[in-house]
C-alpha cells in the first residue's frame, strides 16, 4: 500500500455490521462496496457477544445495528456499548418502525433508525449522517414517530 | 434486462432478496408477492421474465402456483427456492413445471446466474 492508497484507506468510515440475518448481513456488505469508495465494511457480528468483539478488536466508526441483537435488542444492546464508553455511532435497522423501540434506542444512544426497506436508498447517507454525529431518523421513522404523537 | 416478479412470504428474506437483486445491473424487480395466490395475480398483470418463488408459503404454495402459472400460457419462467434439501423437492419443483431450482443457502451465489440461464430460455437445477 503506498502512502496516498493509506490515506485514503484511513479516512474511509469503518462500519461493522451486527445483524443475526448472515444474508443481509452480505448483502449490505456488498451493497457498501458497490456505492460507495468512502465506506468500508470492517467486520460482521451474529450476535451481541461477537459485536462486543469486535467493537474492541476493530474500533469501527459506526455499527449498523440491527433492531434484535440476541439475546437483546437495540436499545438494551446500545446502552451497554455506551456504558462500555464505546463511542463509535450507532445506526438501527429493523424491519419494524415501533415508535417505543425508536425512542428507546434514541434515549439509550443510538445515533440513527431506519427501516430496513429503506437501505437500498438512504443507508449510505444515514451511515455519513451518523458518522458526522447528527442525529438520523429515516422517513419512514419520522413518520412512525409523528403518527405516535397524533 | 431480465423484470423478475418476487414472492416470498417471509418479509425480511423479502426485502433481502429485492435488496440483492437490486444491486444487478440486469434485473429489474417489477412486484412483490407474499403468497402463491398474489403471485399468480401479480404474474398475470405484469408478466415478468422470471418469478423467483418460495416453496412454503401460506394461502397458495410455490409449488401449486407454479403448476397454475405453466397451465397460464404466459411467457414467465419460474425459479422455485427453498430451504428443504434432498432429490424429492428438486422432482416436485420440476413435476410443477419451475424452470429452475437454488436452496435459499445459495442465493446470493446461484440466482444471478439463475435468472439469466432461466430468463434466456434455459433451465436452472442445482444438485441436492
Amino acid at each position: 500500500m503506498d502512502v496516498e492508497e493509506s490515506i485514503s484507506s484511513y479516512q474511509k468510515i469503518r462500519v461493522l455490521i451486527a445483524d443475526d440475518f448472515a444474508m443481509l448481513r452480505r448483502v449490505i456488505h456488498m451493497l457498501i462496496e458497490k456505492t460507495t469508495d468512502d465506506i468500508e465494511v470492517v467486520g460482521e457480528a451474529l450476535d451481541l457477544q461477537d459485536a462486543l468483539k469486535d467493537v474492541q478488536a476493530l474500533q469501527p466508526d459506526v455499527i449498523l445495528m440491527n433492531d434484535y441483537l440476541p439475546p437483546t435488542n437495540s436499545a438494551l444492546a446500545t446502552k451497554l456499548f455506551r456504558e462500555l464508553e464505546v463511542t463509535a455511532a450507532i445506526l438501527i435497522i429493523s424491519m419494524e418502525v415501533e415508535p417505543d423501540l425508536i425512542q428507546q434506542s434514541l434515549t439509550s444512544g443510538a445515533n440513527g433508525f431506519m427501516h430496513k426497506d429503506e437501505i437500498g436508498t438512504l443507508l449510505v447517507e444515514a451511515i455519513h449522517k451518523v458518522h458526522n454525529k447528527e442525529k438520523y431518523l429515516s422517513p419512514k421513522a419520522k413518520d412512525a414517530l409523528t403518527h405516535e404523537k397524533d | 434486462m431480465f423484470r423478475v416478479g418476487l414472492a416470498e412470504d417471509h418479509t425480511e428474506l423479502r426485502t433481502t432478496i429485492r435488496l440483492f437483486l437490486g444491486l444487478l445491473k440486469n434485473v429489474e424487480v417489477v412486484f412483490e408477492a407474499k403468497n402463491g395466490r398474489e403471485a399468480i395475480d401479480a404474474v398475470q398483470q405484469h408478466r415478468p421474465d422470471v418469478l423467483v418463488m418460495d416453496v412454503r408459503m401460506p394461502e397458495l404454495d410455490g409449488l401449486a402456483a407454479a403448476r397454475q402459472i405453466a397451465n397460464l400460457s404466459l411467457p414467465t419462467r419460474v425459479i422455485l427456492i427453498t430451504s428443504f434439501k434432498g432429490p424429492d423437492i428438486v422432482q416436485a419443483v420440476i413435476d410443477a413445471g419451475a424452470h429452475g431450482f437454488v436452496s435459499k443457502d445459495d442465493l446470493i451465489e446461484l440466482l444471478p446466474l439463475a435468472i439469466e440461464t432461466i430468463g434466456q430460455g434455459g433451465r436452472f437445477f442445482t444438485k441436492e
